[in-house]
């Protein structure tokens, strides 16, 4: 990126890579057995061994690609959380919080999940006590740093753009997630039952707000929701099997688990092409962008590589993770009958949903950005990159790639020593459902749709021998463009195409909707005055704005009762 | 070694020939299936089945015309929902299984596939920037993009009924064991993925793919028809197997039996089942999708009903039992 560490300390930009890339050298020897001749400093309770700090891996190749002073503090912060012990862990996840918020107000909106990092640090100094509530503790701590919410507002305020320091907070919240203690069984499975409808839900509005969201940056953010909607959904499926003993399933949720880290590569790979087109094309709003497929063909094949891996379409990881998903969910426990498996259809028809959503926010995405022709002057000019900054991106899809295809590897990397196969699970190249009853063969996949794309490929350069005319379009010349034109005017995505609007037509008529919204109006109009008089405040009066504190003790009063019957029945 | 050798050489073969009845096949049955909704339409004309690889080959035989802005993109989408399409073609069995992509017949995999040839021929439309044809591919993208929810649920629903979830699995499980107890979920399933999946179910999406080309001329143009033609019939090939799975021939079949015979029936089956097939599209296309022609989402609706459907009964009679 052009606006980056400054200039005098531009030369500690190597130093810090090879420094992250020598902790991600050392986390693997670490956890393969490899120990310093004079042993280990143990230091309880600041610092945490474990399987879990593997995560430094991907974190450190985070880290090592990073650009911005911001970029590079959220990865320090991220990996405190990886190896430190509950507090330090806790206070590095405040840290991540802190370099993600940009302005005051933002983090003025993390004071919640500050406060639940604290009593999640609380928690984990004395064992035993709050357990039964710290998923929902987790959940809260780790909203700001998944990216979680029902909101379906793409306002700036409410939708970041997306950077490195991001990708290094989901690191941090999995870390989190990842060491959660266990609690008693009944509430681990209702935890467990929660977190799964919860991540469904998530991962739909996620995948709308990267539909709607005005820049490429935030649909990339809308995208990574998506994913710590899953990272939500897994943590539930894990504590669901560790309540139910249910082993083959807890590992399989956990090997999933450790493939979601492997998709956040892709996320590297989208933010550092996105920082090249910023620099080469200029700002990355919507409305400005177009025909960059032509424009900058190598770096546009590696943007739409990423989004291929994060679209979960075969033959690349995020399939494959589509696939773990889908059988984790199928083998859920469930009550028999109809009523026992309702909940799992209207889930799966949630995630469905979301799932297209997501597919259409990535068709836009390519269509804008990347089909068409451009739209401004500066992005006319833009052009591939010189080839260093091309291999470093190019190096940056590496990893995802090499995942996609050899997940094996990644899960042996990252299982270490004291994983189910160590090293011996290098030679695993199939991905299995909990029971063992199917695999998938990512690397066979891949293989079978390159060889028949190179049969593809000969036949065209054997049948396409004449040259194809290429003509130029009618708006490209003298005549204005008119107001109902899809592509080409930065007042696209409004009117007729506006593919969420597409969408809202498809499931209500535009009449029905208006009706719609006007009720739901009414209705909260009709709420509020009601909370009002109630409050014995006469509506009208100028303090209506500040919630009545009875209401507000009210509230409290009873969702501690309604709490506790939840727990007590267990 | 030689019995594997023979068995690998064998499985080629087969893979091969079906690659090229199911290549060769796809205009025919769609020029039919228009042929049948004509006839239900009240037109009276005999049937033509050459008639669109007619087409084909004039979209072929015109000088190629491409937009300016996009062009490398326009030159290379069409050929890539080409190369999907052919991938899918070739995991779903037709009229034997054995084949060496048999073991990733995954559904999602097929529907995964499918759904990439699909996204290739909406970025086709979209990448001159032209409004015309952007505009309609943008809606036929919203359209289509609804299989998702559908194939998620088909899947889990398949999940329950099957060991591995793949089409090959299928076919060797209906050998052994009786589907009749879950013939009905099956059909739903299958009348779910048609739904849902094939454009030929739905006038309207049939205008707005023309629309999606209607500036591109030449091989290109010729590549994205048969690409759409190959998506269709792959997708009722999805239909037809898992409805009838039970007429697709196994290899230690056919090694008890006289082969050429059993081969040669086999095929018959597929082509009378993919008659069928083609039938029961025209009559959804007349019949039932031009009845709900003011509603975009009527058809998702219905499918995402078949599909939540075809779950409840198969769950209602697991509890049951």
């Amino acid at each position: 990126m052009c606006v980056g560490l400054p200039r005098q300390a531009r030369w500690a930009r190597p130093v810090l890579a090879a420094g992250w890339l020598v902790v991600c050298g050392m986390a693997m020897a670490c956890s393969h057995g490899c120990a310093l001749p004079g042993g280990v400093v143990a230091w309880p309770g600041v610092f945490a061994g474990g399987p879990d700090v593997m995560l430094l891996v991907p974190l450190g190749l985070v880290a090592a690609l990073a650009r911005t002073p911001r970029d590079c503090s959220a990865s320090f912060g991220a990996a405190l959380v990886v190896i430190g012990g509950g507090v330090v862990s806790s206070i590095g996840a405040g840290w991540v919080l802190l370099a993600l918020c940009r302005t005051p107000q933002a983090g003025r909106r993390h004071a919640p999940d500050m406060m639940a990092l604290l009593l999640v640090a609380a928690g984990s100094r004395s064992p035993g006590h709050v357990d039964y509530l710290l998923p929902g503790l987790c959940w809260l701590a780790t909203r700001g740093l998944l990216g979680l919410s029902l909101s379906l507002r793409v306002a700036p305020r409410g939708l970041r753009p997306f950077h490195m320091a991001d990708i290094a907070a989901m690191i941090a919240a999995m870390s989190l997630w990842a060491r959660l203690p266990a609690g008693t069984a009944v509430a681990d499975m209702r935890w467990g039952g929660v977190l799964i409808v919860a991540g469904c839900l998530f991962y739909m509005t996620a995948s709308w707000r990267a539909l709607r969201a005005p820049d490429a940056r935030r649909v990339l953010t809308g995208l990574a929701g998506g994913t710590g909607a899953i990272i939500i959904t897994l943590a539930g499926l894990m504590l669901l099997a560790r309540a139910d003993d249910l082993p083959g399933m807890a590992a399989c949720a956990q090997r999933t688990y450790l493939l979601v880290a492997g998709l956040l590569l892709a996320g590297v790979l989208g933010a550092r092409a996105l920082d090249v087109m910023e620099c080469e094309a200029g700002a990355l709003s919507l409305g400005r962008l177009g025909g960059l497929g032509v424009l900058m063909p190598r770096l546009s094949a590696l943007f739409a590589l990423a989004l291929l891996a994060e679209s979960g379409l075969p033959p690349l990881l995020g399939f494959s993770i589509i696939w773990m998903l889908l059988r984790l969910l199928a083998s859920m426990p469930h009550a028999g009958g109809l009523a026992g498996e309702a909940p799992l259809l209207l889930a799966l028809a949630v995630l469905g949903v979301g799932w297209a959503v997501r597919m259409l926010a990535l068709v836009r995405i390519v269509a804008v950005m990347l089909c068409g022709r451009p739209r401004t002057p500066r992005g006319a000019g833009a052009a591939d990159p010189p080839a260093q900054e091309q291999w470093a991106v190019l190096v940056a899809g590496l990893p995802i790639v090499l995942v996609s295809i050899w997940p094996g590897w990644w899960l042996a990397l990252m299982q270490g020593a004291g994983g189910a196969g160590g090293w011996s699970g290098l030679a695993v190249v199939a991905l299995t459902s909990p029971d063992g009853g199917a695999a998938l063969h990512p690397a066979r996949l891949c293989l079978f749709v390159a060889l028949v794309g190179g049969v593809v490929a000969v036949v065209r350069w054997l049948a396409c021998r004449a040259p194809t005319r290429q003509v130029a379009g009618w708006q490209q010349g003298a005549p204005g463009v008119p107001p109902w034109m899809v592509f080409g005017d930065p007042l696209t995505q409004v009117g007729p195409g506006n593919p969420a609007r597409m969408l809202l037509d498809m499931v209500a008529a535009a009449p029905a909707r208006q009706y719609f919204v006007r009720d739901y109006a009414h209705g909260l109009r009709l709420a509020r005055r009601l909370v009002r008089v109630g409050a014995g405040r006469v509506a009208g009066a100028a303090c209506w704005r500040r919630v009545p504190g009875p209401v507000v003790l009210l509230a409290a009063c009873v969702g501690a009762l309604m709490f506790i019957a939840w727990r007590g029945q267990g | 070694m030689a019995p594997f050798l023979a068995a690998r050489m064998q499985a080629l073969l087969l893979a091969g020939w079906h690659m090229a009845l199911v290549a060769l096949m796809a205009p025919v049955w769609i020029a039919l299936l228009r042929w049948m909704a004509a006839c239900m339409e009240g037109e009276r004309r005999p049937p033509a089945p050459l008639a669109h690889w007619r087409v084909l080959r004039h979209a072929w035989r015109q000088a190629g015309v491409r937009s300016a802005a996009g062009a490398q993109v326009t030159a290379v989408a069409p050929w890539l929902g080409l190369a999907a399409g052919l991938a899918a073609a070739g995991l779903v069995p037709s009229f034997c299984i054995g084949l060496p992509g048999s073991d990733l017949s995954d559904l999602l995999i097929v529907g995964g596939l499918l759904e990439m040839a699909f996204l290739a021929l909406v970025v086709t439309a979209l990448a001159a920037g032209l409004a015309r044809p952007g505009h309609a591919g943008l809606k036929a993208a919203c359209m289509g993009i609804m299989i998702q929810p559908v194939l998620l649920l088909v899947c889990v629903v398949l999940g329950l009924c099957l060991p591995d979830g793949t089409l090959a699995g299928l076919v060797r499980q209906a050998h052994v064991a009786d589907m009749n107890v879950v013939r009905v979920p099956l059909a739903l399933v299958a009348a779910a993925l048609v739904l849902a999946g094939v454009e030929e179910s739905d006038g309207a999406a049939l205008r707005l793919f023309a629309t999606m080309l209607e500036d591109l001329a030449g091989p290109d143009r010729a590549v994205a028809l048969y690409a759409r033609d190959l998506l269709a019939v792959v997708w009722m090939m999805v239909a037809r197997d898992l409805v009838w799975p039970e007429a697709i021939v196994e290899p230690d079949l056919m090694a008890r039996s006289w082969r050429g015979v059993s081969l040669l029936e086999a095929m018959g089956v597929w082509a009378g089942h993919m008659l069928l097939a083609c039938g029961c599209v025209a009559g959804l296309r007349v019949f039932v999708v031009a009845a709900g022609r003011q509603h975009a989402g009527w058809r998702a609706g219905l499918a995402l009903l078949c599909a939540l459907m075809a779950g409840v009964l198969l769950f209602a009679g697991r509890g049951a039992d």
